[in-house]
């Protein structure tokens, strides 16, 4: 990766830090959209414009000085003291405190699962499709049985299908995780972004995984139910999905997955995971 | 008499006090299984990819390392390999020195082991590195699962009397 590549992986690993923060603490892009509209618009535009200018002005530099062309690699010092902070960074806020995994409700969750099976279904044959994609498609019919039972969820029940949730992240990471993209020497600006940024997402829901499987595996002694109804709904909120409007938001993904394999414009892989993404964060239910 | 309920009582306690190094153990153990694992399917992988057999003579074998030393030729010189043999404990008893057997090995510079080619379906599917931390993660999470109260912490008040 080039310096300017990484320069770029960095701002998106620092913006997605920055919003999944803002949302933990305070209703991320609701509290964005509203400072926005209203007193705070200067102070936000401000913000977002000086760190965008900021980060503009070092890939300028970089490249005035002729070190846009320069290669990093995970093998050199710097770079291995980044990543060691980043991971400490994502340890502290997100795994030990709550300070950076955002709330999802159950058609973000639902979207995800959709997009990680039409991605597993994509990438085999369909003579395939039924002893390889089940990963994908187990919590996604699990997922599915809590959209179409109308009754509001157990705390257990919602711990098991955010279970769900996070073990397609794990899957997604395991088909996108490609340390390798680091060493491409030609990736673009945007993918350097984008790869910053599904890091410090897919990193946070991974590392977050093995907390949560155990916890859930706690639910086996009935004397340990009561405590999960205690952190679910700063995990996952109640409100229930429309199924009409579920179908809507799968059919809309499903054709932009089917316009980016048409056109080519980014790999499935990155597409699916910034689909998570801001189904995750955008589309959230307070 | 003994008191079954007081020693249940302490056991518990014991297993509650226990339980943020359960946490932690289990944590190490995906670590290690997850690197294993890796490790194991890069060698299979190298092997597989890159390997080609070749015919070789045992030139020694040293049982109490699990180690048998091969001899083959390479570029008109004579090569050593090490095959280690807990992938097929049985090669121990099998072979003697001096015996000819083919063995694949990786090209010059990428290390000199080398895997029985008879047997490598058993190289491939070997599962005895797990075996370790599959039972630390089993001991440790049964832990967890009795005392889980340290998982709330940070996400829930802290009050191990109430979860």
């Amino acid at each position: 990766m080039t310096l300017e590549a990484f320069l770029l992986f960095l701002a998106g690993a620092v913006l997605e830090s920055g919003l999944l923060w803002s949302q933990a603490q305070r209703g991320g892009f609701s509290r964005l959209a509203a400072g926005l509209r209203g007193a705070g618009r200067v102070r936000w535009l401000a913000l977002f414009g000086g760190l965008a200018a900021g980060w503009a002005a070092l890939v300028l530099a970089a490249r005035l000085l002729g070190w846009s062309s320069v290669v990093v690699s995970l093998s050199d010092d710097w770079v291995q003291a980044i990543f060691v902070g980043l991971g400490l960074f994502l340890l502290a806020a997100g795994v030990l405190g709550d300070a950076l995994l955002p709330r999802i409700n159950e058609r973000s969750l639902l979207t995800a699962q959709v997009l990680v099976l039409l991605l597993s279904l994509s990438q085999l044959p369909p003579r395939l499709w039924f002893s390889r994609a089940w990963p994908a498609a187990v919590p996604l019919l699990f997922s599915l049985g809590l959209l179409f039972s109308r009754r509001a969820p157990s705390a257990a029940v919602r711990a098991a299908a955010y279970l769900g949730y996070l073990l397609s992240l794990l899957y997604l990471t395991y088909q996108t995780a490609d340390m390798g993209l680091f060493s491409a020497a030609q990736i673009s600006g945007m993918q350097g972004f984008a790869f910053g940024s599904l890091f410090i997402f897919l990193g946070l829901h991974c590392l977050f995984a093995l907390r949560f499987a155990m916890l859930v595996s706690s639910l086996l002694l009935p004397r340990n139910r009561p405590a999960i109804g205690r952190i679910m709904p700063r995990l996952f909120s109640e409100k229930q999905a429309s199924a009409r409007r579920f179908g809507i938001f799968s059919a809309a993904a499903a054709g932009l997955f089917w316009l980016n394999a048409q056109f080519n414009l980014i790999s499935s892989e990155m597409l699916v995971g910034l689909l998570v993404l801001l189904s995750a964060q955008v589309d959230n239910a307070e | 008499m003994l008191n079954w309920r007081a020693w249940l009582k302490r056991l518990d306690v014991f297993l509650f006090l226990l339980s943020p190094l359960a946490i932690l153990c289990v944590v190490v153990a995906v670590i290690v299984l997850a690197d294993r694992y890796a490790t194991h399917r890069g060698d299979v992988l190298a092997f597989e990819r890159e390997g080609a057999p070749v015919s070789a003579a045992v030139f020694r074998i040293e049982p109490e390392d699990g180690l048998v030393i091969v001899a083959y030729p390479e570029g008109g010189e004579t090569r050593y390999g090490l095959m280690y043999t807990h992938y097929y404990p049985q090669a121990l008893t099998v072979l003697n020195e001096g015996q000819r057997l083919t063995v694949r090995a990786l090209p010059a510079g990428q290390g000199d082991r080398v895997v029985w080619e008879e047997r490598f379906g058993q190289f491939a599917g070997y599962w005895g590195y797990a075996t370790a931390p599959l039972g630390m993660l089993v001991c440790a999470w049964a832990v967890v699962i009795l005392h889980p109260e340290f998982l709330y912490l940070g996400y829930a008040d802290f009050n191990p009397g109430k979860l």
